[in-house]
């Protein structure tokens, strides 16, 4: 998938990741489709991102005698990616769009 | 590449960083590190799983903001050598602020402007020492009152330690009063000894009443303060103590008086009690005030309610030093 496509995605993904309780930064990576091509580098600035935008919170806990980082969705995050499903329509009549033009 | 290896070489690529952001985000790639091994990747495996640390560095520094435009940028040094115009993002409403601070940081100071800073210090330095004082004098008021409200609570614990000590010495006094026959004196040693007990258990309650309000009062306060600084800087949100908003309880005020009130009551009965059992010695002593003194040891002759005892040594639980 073409860079600048993935990255709208990429949010959306990493958001969906944590709409099932809070999650950690291996499982996302693990968790977000492949397609997308996730990596550590991906993710770390995208989290930051998030978090200033308020849409997640994030907290450490220990886990096997270290200490790991929680992301989980605000109230903000889910609505953004309710937003976000809401756009599904016109993804698809994009897609759609170009079928046509294409002739497949 | 070992993880120490990696770790090293990424923290020595976002050496332009300030300590606390670098600091975040090489825990950021150790962490993801230490659970693929932890997933059943070998060491190697993990490592070679993840970006470059060149690629990582690169990643963190083109997402932080950068504006070229900003007037340190001229003297900000780029030691890394990587290139950070690849990509700018937003980052946020409040960055513009935190990149100038970033750069007053990082800012080396040229000749002049420390032969300046030299040349102006007695001003600045006395500035500086006033400054320092005021701050000074301000947590020592502070503190004290601090100190000073705890010293009042512990007084009042004490006030009521020592009116439940009465209780025992009086009923002491009541057994030496029998044993001479001095009937009214002790009838006021065991209002003395009622009144004693119920005033200071009261008292007692009531310092733990007061404890309790103090210590969620400072519980409250100090959690404000802590919130308020949190929200004060975002950064300081990653590395804040997370755990504690899990941990938040809800504050619970003190318990509510009236599943204390019959404690209270009986206090203030047996008080009551104590003080008509005073009132009544002291009619039935003819109102001979003397009743209410017991003194141990007036040179050498014991004294109990204005009457000296004979022979302290054959009362009940005798003073030591009243024998033989």
């Amino acid at each position: 998938m073409d860079a600048q496509m993935k990255r709208g995605f990429l949010d959306a993904c990493v958001l969906a990741s944590m709409a099932n309780g809070e999650s950690y930064g291996y499982q996302i990576i693990k968790d977000v489709p492949d397609s997308l091509g996730m990596s550590e580098s991906t993710l770390y600035p995208l989290l930051k991102r998030l978090e200033t935008k308020g849409l997640i919170t994030v907290r450490k806990a220990e886990h096997n005698g270290r200490l790991r980082k929680y992301y989980s969705l605000t109230d903000e995050g889910r609505e953004t990616l309710t937003e976000f499903l809401d756009s599904r329509q016109e993804i698809c009549a994009v897609l759609d769009y170009v079928a046509e033009a294409l002739g497949k | 590449m070992n993880i120490e290896e990696y770790e090293a070489r990424l923290t020595k690529l976002l050496e332009e960083l300030p300590s606390k952001e670098r600091e975040e985000a090489v825990s950021f790639y150790m962490e993801t590190l230490a659970d693929r091994i932890d997933d059943g990747a070998s060491e190697a495996d993990a490592v070679a799983s993840l970006p470059t640390p060149e690629e990582a560095a690169q990643a963190i520094l083109s997402d932080r903001p950068t504006n070229e435009e900003t007037i340190f940028s001229l003297t900000v040094t780029k030691s890394s050598g990587i290139s950070s115009d690849t990509y700018h993002d937003d980052g946020g409403a409040n960055s513009s602020r935190g990149r100038f601070i970033d750069r007053l940081r990082q800012r080396k100071l040229s000749v002049l402007e420390w032969v300046a800073v030299i040349v102006t210090s007695p001003l600045w330095l006395s500035l500086l020492v006033v400054a320092f004082a005021f701050v000074l004098t301000a947590a020592i008021v502070i503190l004290a009152a601090y100190v000073i409200v705890w010293v009042l609570i512990a007084c009042v614990w004490i006030i009521g330690a020592a009116l439940v000590a009465v209780a025992p010495m009086a009923f002491l006094f009541v057994i030496w009063g029998l044993q001479l026959g001095y009937f009214p004196y002790a009838i006021v040693n065991i209002g003395y000894g009622l009144f004693g007990f119920g005033a200071g258990m009261w008292t007692l309650r009531g310092a733990l009443k007061l404890t309790r309000a103090f210590l969620s009062w400072q519980k409250r306060n100090i959690k404000v303060r802590m919130r308020r600084h949190r929200d004060a800087s975002n950064d300081e949100k990653l590395f804040g103590d997370e755990d504690e908003d899990a941990a938040a309880p809800v504050e619970t005020a003190p318990k509510p008086p009236s599943k204390y009130r019959g404690f209270f009551r009986a206090c203030t009965g047996l008080a009551v009690a104590g003080a008509a059992c005073v009132a009544i010695g002291f009619m039935a002593s003819g109102m001979d005030w003397r009743v209410f003194l017991t003194s141990l040891y007036t040179e050498g002759n014991m004294y109990i309610g204005g009457v000296q005892v004979d022979d302290p040594g054959s009362l009940l639980f005798a003073p030591i030093y009243l024998g033989h």
